[in-house]
């Protein structure tokens, strides 16, 4: 009968990891960066839901964020300047087994990476991708990027910025394809865990935007919100991000925001309910390009074979 | 292939996702686009001629019909929720403490509970509260195969070693597991015994009578000590009376070489009545004896070692798996078992006859009121029938095993004896699921023994199942030791066929306790006792739509677990299905199922890839199932759980609630109704008095007073108001609770949560801090860092959640700019 097992009785065991299961060497960011709390995140989020480490591939660019991949000890794959994406949505196609994470910053993704960055939304494959906003390239040392504010000095600016920020929630929601748009803080962990884990388990291409403090070149842009986080909008929807009870205690601010509503997702992007923290948009019915790229994957070299020959038969005399 | 039906390739489907409900399980149906008419019909032919006449080749249409269904690679639909029900989860036996009665867990809650004991004495156990799933598998493997019972403790041992070793955890973590798998160990006591799935019943009774007699044997084993004292007591006195029968004789004796120095013991006997010291009576010295004898023997023997246990079998003897048979455990072989073991009953009960004649007499004695007139004759004639449900439980119980391959007639033959008989045995009946024979001949009407046996309402009877040892065990550990006992146990194949057995009503389970009453019939243990079927719902996703389909586990869904039953069973797929197939459930009930052209019964079948087919049910299995729904409605009918009499006393209940609810609203609308006038005229009253009141005194003022309350008289006095309000401002406020709360703001603390595993703290004192599983830092130890560490790690900190609080006074480096710096922290 159809295999009719006691599933607690016949569950093959599989190995049991912990954190050490995910720990490689101690990162080397500035101190007090903020990317250490997106790793220990992200640690914690493969112990939490059980993840094979060599069935995990964290895919980066080019960029202090884009250190992630050596501090995991899983697979990863330490790209070219913006094409984190491109390198991921490849992994994807051949290998849908694998859990695929993106660790990228705004300069990688926003800028060099932009065109890969809007084409891999709109391929709708699973992954979760991490973008590490410090709005500043902070290991070329503090030269101004696509998201930095108008009035940053920095040694491309020397007397202040002065092009308008790109709003990558605003782009990720503007193109076609986007299915899991949302936005949190480096310096709320257990609200950046759920979102992590919320990613995780949408189906397709998952987008987090992270406010991610830099210590050395941005390092007070960020202090209004950690001072008052009244600044900050927790979007709170059943169908949102569960962060537990003690978020709401520390966010003032809370709206509610029905994550189908795109609408309502671009509006609030604009900020003047606050820094919106938390899911934006989500839409797990949206087709994936995965899916159709791992078509015959289970194909042998002999099915191919006979492939190519009915090919040929078409050009027989 | 589908010969004539239009299956399409695998691309060409259109993906459905199919959801049992509580079930992971996804599935898809076949979508057939455009289904050949001519293919339809010959389906619904072939499904016909199956119902009509069975599975025999030469009923089949040629062509012959394929479904494409692979039964070794499906099943039907509706077992998968049954996965749920954890069928043949090993069950813990826990003799009760301090002379309590034992009881049965499942293995899985007892884990929980030592898990959360070991959490209660300050352990998180966290690896080991998300691995404790692991351990349970683990466990029930180890006992999947075991016909006897387990020491779990040693079981529990070895499964935690093996998981440890699998795992390998290294560092903190695997040593904290460590750590939490031998407290976890430490709350099993070595008595607790584990029941697996495939015990053997010889075994499991054995040790469960034992264990439910035991509360009652140590209280009379307390009461016979008592009583053997004060009947050795008062021959020690009748001995210490000796021969003279003199007072002063007496004394002399009593008083001994050291007491004769100092009293004149003729002279103490002059100044006394002469009242002669007698001797026991002869006849009342041997009856003492007689008593004294037996309870000390008792005592000495039988009270120190485990309760013996007859085991009666056929001539064939007990099987392999059966044996090594615990200690304590007298066998006998015989041919006819159940006759035998009211024999050896009744040998095994004559010690305890005696024991129970020495109890009735040291009692009397013991108040003094044994009269030989009337308890001589009474106590000699003493039987195993005038024992007292706690002296019977004294008796080493007796088991005779049924062999199941006794003729049905033998059988009913054998236990009616022993029934009418009235001796308190057990018979345990054994029988394999699935039992070929009850397949093999459909039409055969299989009565239950197990319900002839409640008719007969004077024996305890259980049928139970080892696909739920907990149900089995808590059941024998409940059987009435002064009446005939009988089990009907269902063996199982495999736990998930025995569940199936019992969800579709081929083995229900059931307890039947005989009382002055009646008896009462306890159905506890099979799903949806009240419904004919148990029904779970399947959720289909075709493309953005959810359907449900109610699916009923029947005896045709066990009997499709079954390899022996699916010749009864022909898979339809989608472009075969008709309106005139109907659940077999609603076949059953149809009034035209038996008319030519009358309906076909189906129950749904599904594949191992998801897709869903019909299996028409052969005639000869539908009316086995009518059959057994039958028995169970008996059941349900004798358990008051449902039946006609059931829904009469709820139609009348409900008519008689409704008539009083009725009345009720009628009384209280009335009341309401006077009520109401009474206020709009009282209301009226009072606000016409107020108007006039203050048109006549008040008016000027221009205040109107509420109805009903008087008119103040003159102003408030302002001291009077300052008084009453003084208590009030000056409440005395509660320091100690503040100070308490300024103490505890003192101490250094760190909000973990928000904590972002920056390592910064670590480099400013390594010693100081350290972090938890979840990466996120703690104070060691505060001694182990001076306040200046503390001030430094908080200002450092990105995300400020270290707060150095207060320094100590002995603190070198609190130094006041340090202290400064900290009070903002």
């Amino acid at each position: 009968m159809y295999g009719l097992k006691l599933d607690w009785m016949e569950t093959p065991e599989k190995p049991y990891y912990t954190l050490e299961d995910y720990t490689g060497p101690e990162g080397r960011w500035c101190p007090g960066c903020g990317d250490f709390a997106v790793l220990a995140a992200a640690q914690r989020l493969c112990r939490d839901e059980q993840l094979a480490p060599e069935k995990t591939v964290f895919v980066s660019g080019i960029g202090c964020s884009s250190r992630f991949p050596h501090y995991m000890k899983t697979y990863g794959f330490h790209g070219l300047h913006g094409r984190a994406l491109p390198v991921a949505c490849g992994i994807r196609a051949r290998r849908p087994d694998l859990n695929v994470f993106v660790a990228t910053g705004d300069g990688d993704c926003c800028s060099i990476g932009t065109a890969h960055w809007i084409h891999a939304i709109r391929y709708n494959m699973k992954m979760v991708v991490m973008m590490f906003d410090n709005n500043v390239y902070g290991l070329t040392k503090n030269q101004t990027s696509p998201t930095s504010n108008v009035g940053l000095r920095t040694y491309t600016h020397p007397r202040g910025n002065v092009v308008s920020p790109l709003d990558p929630l605003q782009v990720t929601l503007g193109v076609a394809g986007a299915s899991f748009v949302a936005q949190t803080v480096d310096f709320n962990p257990p609200h950046l865990l759920a979102t992590l884990t919320a990613a995780f388990h949408h189906p397709g291409f998952a987008f987090i935007r992270i406010l991610q403090r830099c210590p050395h070149y941005t390092a007070k842009i960020f202090d209004p919100l950690q001072q008052d986080p009244s600044q900050m909008a927790l979007l709170t929807h059943p169908d949102g991000i569960d962060g537990g009870e003690g978020l709401s205690r520390v966010f003032p601010n809370r709206v509610e925001h029905d994550p189908s509503d795109i609408r309502q997702a671009r509006a609030l992007v604009d900020g003047e309910r606050g820094v919106p923290v938390g899911l934006l948009y989500r839409n797990p019915d949206l087709p994936r390009y995965d899916e159709a790229s791992a078509a015959g994957l289970a194909a042998t070299r002999a099915d191919r074979e006979n492939l190519l020959e009915d090919q040929f038969d078409w050009f027989s005399i | 292939m589908t010969q004539g039906a239009t299956r399409l390739p695998e691309k060409e489907k259109a993906p459905t996702d199919v959801t049992p409900a509580d079930s992971s399980k996804e599935a898809k149906t076949q979508h057939i686009e455009a289904a050949d008419p001519a293919a339809k019909t010959d389906w619904e032919e072939a499904a016909r001629r199956f119902h009509r006449f069975g599975s025999s080749p030469e009923n089949r249409l040629e062509p012959k019909l394929d479904s494409g269904f692979n039964w070794s690679r499906g099943g039907p639909a509706a077992l998968l929720p049954l996965l749920e029900t954890r069928p043949g989860m090993p069950a813990i036996l826990m003799p009760g403490e301090d002379g309590g009665p034992p009881d049965i867990q499942p293995l899985d809650l007892v884990l929980e509970r030592g898990l959360e004991t070991v959490r209660g004495a300050g352990h998180p156990a966290r690896v080991l509260g998300e691995l404790l799933p692991r351990l349970v598998r683990r466990i029930s493997r180890r006992t999947r195969d075991e016909k006897q019972l387990l020491a779990f403790r040693e079981v529990a041992g070895e499964g935690t070693e093996a998981l440890l070793s699998e795992l390998a955890l290294s560092g903190e973590s695997g040593e904290t597991l460590e750590e939490d798998c031998r407290s976890l160990l430490s709350t099993i006591p070595i008595s607790w015994q584990l029941i697996g799935p495939s015990v053997a019943s010889a075994h499991l009774a054995v040790e469960t009578v034992r264990r439910a007699r035991e509360p009652a044997r140590s209280a009379i084993a307390r009461e016979v000590r008592t009583l053997s004292e004060h009947v050795d007591n008062l021959l020690i006195i009748d001995e210490a009376k000796g021969t003279s029968s003199s007072l002063s004789d007496g004394l002399r004796d009593g008083l001994g070489r050291y007491g004769l120095t100092l009293i004149d013991h003729e002279a103490l006997a002059k100044m006394h009545p002469d009242r002669k010291a007698r001797r026991l009576e002869k006849a009342r010295r041997g009856r003492l004896e007689k008593a004294s004898k037996v309870l000390g023997e008792w005592l000495e023997q039988s009270s120190a070692e485990p309760l013996g246990v007859y085991l009666v079998s056929s001539k064939k003897g007990l099987s392999i798996s059966e044996k090594p048979l615990p200690a304590g455990v007298f066998t006998r072989q015989a041919e006819r078992p159940l006759k035998t073991a009211i024999e050896v009953f009744l040998e095994a009960a004559a010690p305890i006859v005696e024991l129970a004649r020495a109890i009735r007499v040291a009692r009397l004695e013991m108040s003094g009121s044994y009269r030989p007139e009337i308890h001589d004759d009474t106590i000699e004639t003493l039987n195993w029938q005038a024992l007292k449900r706690d002296e019977l439980a004294l008796v080493p119980p007796v088991i005779a095993t049924m062999d199941c391959s006794t003729s049905l007639e033998q059988s009913i033959g054998e236990l009616c004896q022993l029934v009418w008989s009235g001796r308190p045995v057990l018979v345990l009946s054994s029988g394999p699921v699935p039992d070929p024979s009850e397949l093999e001949d459909l039409s055969r009407h299989q009565p239950s023994l197990g319900t002839l046996m409640v008719a007969m309402h004077h024996a305890w009877v259980l049928q139970g199942s080892t696909a739920q040892p907990e149900h089995l065990a808590r059941s024998l550990l409940g059987s009435d030791p002064c009446r005939p006992s009988i089990a009907f146990i269902a063996e199982a194949e495999t736990p998930i066929l025995g569940e199936a057995a019992v969800a579709g009503r081929a083995r229900p389970l059931f307890v039947f306790r005989p009382g002055s009453a009646g008896g009462e019939l306890d159905l506890t243990g099979n799903p949806s006792v009240v419904s004919d079927w148990p029904t779970y719902t399947l959720e289909i996703k075709k493309e953005k739509k959810t359907e449900r389909i109610e699916l009923r586990i029947t005896f045709a869904e066990a009997a499709a677990a079954w390899s022996i039953g699916r010749d009864h069973l022909f898979a339809v797929p989608e472009e075969g299905f008709s309106t005139d197939q109907v659940p077999l459930d609603e076949w059953i009930a149809h009034p035209k199922r038996d008319l030519p052209g009358g309906p076909l019964p189906y129950i749904w079948i599904i594949s191992d890839d998801g897709v869903l087919f019909r299996a028409i049910v052969s005639r000869a299995l539908a009316l086995a199932c009518a059959d057994r729904l039958a028995d169970f409605r008996l059941l349900q009918e004798m358990a008051g759980v449902g039946g006609v009499h059931l829904a009469r006393a709820r139609e009348d209940a409900r008519a008689e609630a409704l008539a009083e609810a009725k009345a009720d609203m009628e009384r209280l609308t009335a009341e309401h109704e006077k009520a109401l006038e009474e206020a709009v005229e009282e209301t009226t009253r009072s606000a016409m008095a107020g108007l006039a009141a203050a048109l006549l005194q008040d008016g000027a003022a221009g205040r109107i007073v509420p109805a009903g309350k008087p008119l103040p008289t003159a102003a408030p006095d302002p001291e009077t108001e300052r008084v009453e309000s003084e208590p009030a401002e000056e409440a005395p406020a509660e320091p100690e609770e503040d100070e308490e709360e300024e103490l505890l703001l003192q101490d250094p603390w760190i909000n973990t949560p928000l904590c972002t595993s920056c390592n910064d703290c670590f480099k400013i004192n390594e010693l100081l801090f350290k972090y938890d599983e979840n990466k996120q830092a703690l104070f060691t130890d505060l001694s182990k860092g001076t306040y200046a560490d503390l001030v430094r790690a908080a200002e450092i900190c990105p995300a400020k959640c270290i707060h150095p609080g207060k320094p100590r006074p002995d603190d070198p480096t609190a130094t006041p700019e340090m202290i400064e710096r900290g009070s903002k922290l």
